[in-house]
């Protein structure tokens, strides 16, 4: 977003209130009780997902503000994205914060007292907003695809071991050790074989 | 003209969840967070009940007709034979300090996976047909029928719970959910509800002596292959022995150390050090395995595989035994061996042949782990150990759930890493000792097809690991369990792709300067060690 000056001291100015909503937004898709405790402030450690989802967040709200480059964007989506490409919920809920905030933002624009001055400049943060999107699209995507990839490496891993116990069980020679030891090599986990 | 529709009319897209009550809330088998029920024929070997061909997923689970008089009977047996049970089922009063405490909890925000939820599960049928309020009273006393549904919410959560104990640290009451699962489990199992991943282990235990199912030649041929492996890296010759009667010592590592990696290093690294300090100690092709997938079956399936290691120490004529680097290897041995197989009053106090140590804790069971085996040769300066071997990685240590809180192996390892590398970084405190939180793949859920689920539930130990990554560029997790070794990798890939897992021996086998040796220009993973070619071209 660039040279929009009222929209981005709008967003300055705002920055707590908006980032409380959202993140209440964000912990939306999880069961009442859970987004209590997500929400709540235990520590990093003892509430990833919590801390994970606040950095995230706030990280890509200052984006909005800042103009950050997209791998900063990405991997703030990333964090927050990671973990729901693992939880208990469908792609739309996992990237429903997105839209989330654009409707934050539009109520809350439309109620301030430069109404008129926020509407110039709010296409430019649609604009941005819809760009998020489809960045988000592509993390998500990455993440449910490095899990696939490991399913993959695990099954390889297994067939691995089988192998070993193969040459194992009709006298193991030489070149089939080197054989396993070669293998051992070339499948590591993430790197299709 | 028609009227226009407002933007939510026009797609429905609702992200939140469902408002029901737990009780009214249905599981949703989802693929990635299940597994795979137990094979008829794995079944058969060990005589479970009801084997037959079914899927979670089916909506007719095949079950005995009877099969609600069949668990509430297992119950009732249960409830009069353990007090412990009983106790656990009325004492809870529902505080909510064990619910954020599970890392399947924490990793999912399901509230079935808050310790005191998935008890719930149990307790409800409990009260509903073990208490007078809620025979009278129903589902106001908290009470509920026992139907498919609930035997559908029982398997999907108590096949989700990795017994790992961590709960149990911050009850006041001292309840032990896991003990809860265990029983669970043992009721699931009375009408053949059970997964692969634990059943044909059991099954291959049983027959042939380890998870895997391989036959003494395989067993054998494998060890020679760790063993040339050796030669290759230290050209020192080493001659493990199998069922060698009168050897002083029984060792008996997890066979997944045998034939996965990174367990296998490990393993090398143990058996380097039984031969440089001239230990006479025997392995056997018939207890060939440490762990004991009968804890995540039944108390019956416990004492039958454990029942093997003991039947072979005896007939051995062994003094003492050792177990290997695995997890619930030692709750097994630590809280059920002595009583359910004991006395082992044809056995010796363990006594460390090299520096005359007696394992007095272990008077009972007459088996001590290798960690602490190790830590006492190391306390009493009996190996000689070059920590800079390990100077290319800087490592963690992870606390496995067994180990820590069911045996209180704490400092052993610690004293041990401190010994065998020069950068060593602990996690937060909060994620490590007692409290240290699981792999996610305990108790039989370390398969692959529910990956999903593994990823969630190891998030807490995933995100330790990154702090101390980006803190102090940690490189490697070391561990001392056989099941953490197969499961930690993939989560590290997930979550911090740039730190590996290794067994604490396999640093013990680095850092061991071994009588007549060559140079060492590689470690055991024969990657070349750090320093080495400098030192060569000089």
């Amino acid at each position: 977003m660039e040279n929009q000056e009222c929209l981005r001291e709008w967003l300055k100015a705002n920055r707590d209130a908006v980032l409380k909503e959202w993140l209440a937004c964000c912990f939306e898709v999880y069961p009442a009780g859970a987004a209590g405790f997500m929400q709540g402030s235990a520590s990093s450690f003892a509430n990833p997902v919590g801390s994970r989802t606040r950095k995230s967040i706030e990280a890509l709200y200052d984006g909005l503000v800042q103009n950050i480059d997209t791998a900063k964007l990405q991997a703030s989506l990333d964090l927050i994205l990671r973990v729901r490409a693992v939880q208990d919920m469908k792609p739309s809920q996992a990237l429903g914060f997105i839209p989330g905030l654009r409707h934050i933002l539009q109520s809350r624009r439309t109620t301030a007292k430069n109404a008129a001055a926020l509407g110039q400049d709010w296409p430019a943060a649609e604009l941005w907003l819809d760009q998020l999107t489809l960045l988000a699209f592509d993390v998500y995507q990455a993440c449910r695809e490095n899990l696939h990839q490991i399913q993959l490496a695990a099954l390889t891993k297994r067939c691995q071991t089988i192998e070993r116990m193969i040459p194992a069980a009709s006298g193991g020679d030489e070149p089939e050790r080197d054989m396993v030891n070669a293998e051992r090599e070339r499948c590591k986990y993430g790197e299709t074989p | 003209m028609a009227k226009l529709p407002k933007p939510e009319e026009l797609i429905q897209v609702d992200h939140r969840p469902p408002k029901s009550d737990w009780m009214d809330t249905p599981v949703n088998f989802k693929p990635g967070t299940w597994l795979y029920a137990g094979k008829a024929e794995s079944l058969q070997t060990v005589g479970l009940a009801n084997p037959r061909k079914w899927s979670p997923e089916d909506e007719d689970w095949k079950l005995p007709e009877n099969w609600r008089e069949i668990i509430l009977e297992g119950l009732r047996e249960r409830l009069d034979k353990y007090r412990s049970l009983r106790l656990f089922m009325d004492i809870c009063v529902r505080c909510g300090a064990c619910a954020d405490k599970c890392h399947f909890y924490i990793g999912s925000g399901d509230p079935k996976n808050m310790p005191v939820l998935r008890a719930e599960l149990l307790r409800s049928v409990y009260r509903r047909d073990f208490t007078t309020a809620g025979k009278l009273l129903g589902r106001l006393a908290g009470g509920r029928d026992l139907t498919v549904d609930v035997l559908k919410e029982w398997f999907y959560y108590f096949y989700q719970c990795t017994e790992c104990r961590r709960c149990s640290v911050f009850c006041p009451y001292g309840i032990d959910t896991a003990e809860i699962t265990m029983i669970g489990r043992e009721l699931l199992n009375l009408i053949g509800l059970n997964i692969d991943w634990v059943v044909t282990p059991v099954a291959n235990c049983y027959m042939k002596g380890n998870h895997l199912g391989i036959q003494p030649h395989g067993l054998v041929d494998s060890m020679d292959f760790l063993v040339e492996n050796i030669r290759d890296v230290t050209s020192v010759t080493i001659a493990p022995t199998f069922n060698r009667k009168g050897a002083e010592i029984l060792y008996v590592p997890p066979s997944g150390d045998v034939f996965a990696d990174p367990g296998t290093y490990g393993l090398m690294g143990q058996l380097m050090l039984f031969h440089e300090i001239g230990l006479d100690y025997t392995l056997s092709t018939y207890a060939s395995e440490g762990g004991n997938f009968g804890l995540f079956t039944s108390h019956e399936m416990v004492k039958r595989l454990n029942a093997k290691i003991y039947a072979e120490a005896r007939r051995l004529g062994v003094k003492w035994i050792l177990g290997g680097e695995c997890g619930h290897m030692w709750r097994v041995i630590h809280q059920y061996m002595d009583t359910m197989n004991g006395p082992a009053d044809f056995l010796s106090t363990p006594v460390s042949p090299l520096t005359g140590t007696v394992f007095e804790h272990a008077r009972s069971t007459k088996m001590i782990h290798v960690v602490e085996f190790t830590a006492d040769l190391i306390k009493h300066n009996k190996i000689t150990l070059d920590p800079s071997r390990n100077d290319s990685l800087k490592v963690t240590f992870h606390d496995s759930c067994n180990p820590a809180r069911a045996v209180g192996l704490l400092e052993e390892p610690r004293y041990i890493l401190k010994n065998v590398c020069r950068n060593f970084y602990e996690m937060p405190d909060e994620t490590i000792r007692e409290k240290t939180f699981c792999c996610g793949g305990g108790a039989g859920l370390g398969a692959d097809e529910n990956m999903e689920m593994r990823m969630r539930g190891g998030l807490p130990r995933a995100n330790a690991v990154e702090y101390v990554r980006d803190r102090h560029g940690v490189n490697m997790l070391a561990c001392i369990c056989a099941i953490d070794r197969a499961t930690l990798p993939p989560l590290m890939h997930y979550w911090v792709p740039d730190v590996e897992v290794c067994s604490l021996h396999e640093l013990v086998g680095n850092a061991l300067v071994m009588t007549g040796e060559a140079p060492r220009t590689m470690n055991l993973r024969f990657e070349p060690l750090a320093g080495a070619e400098g030192e060569q071209d000089a």
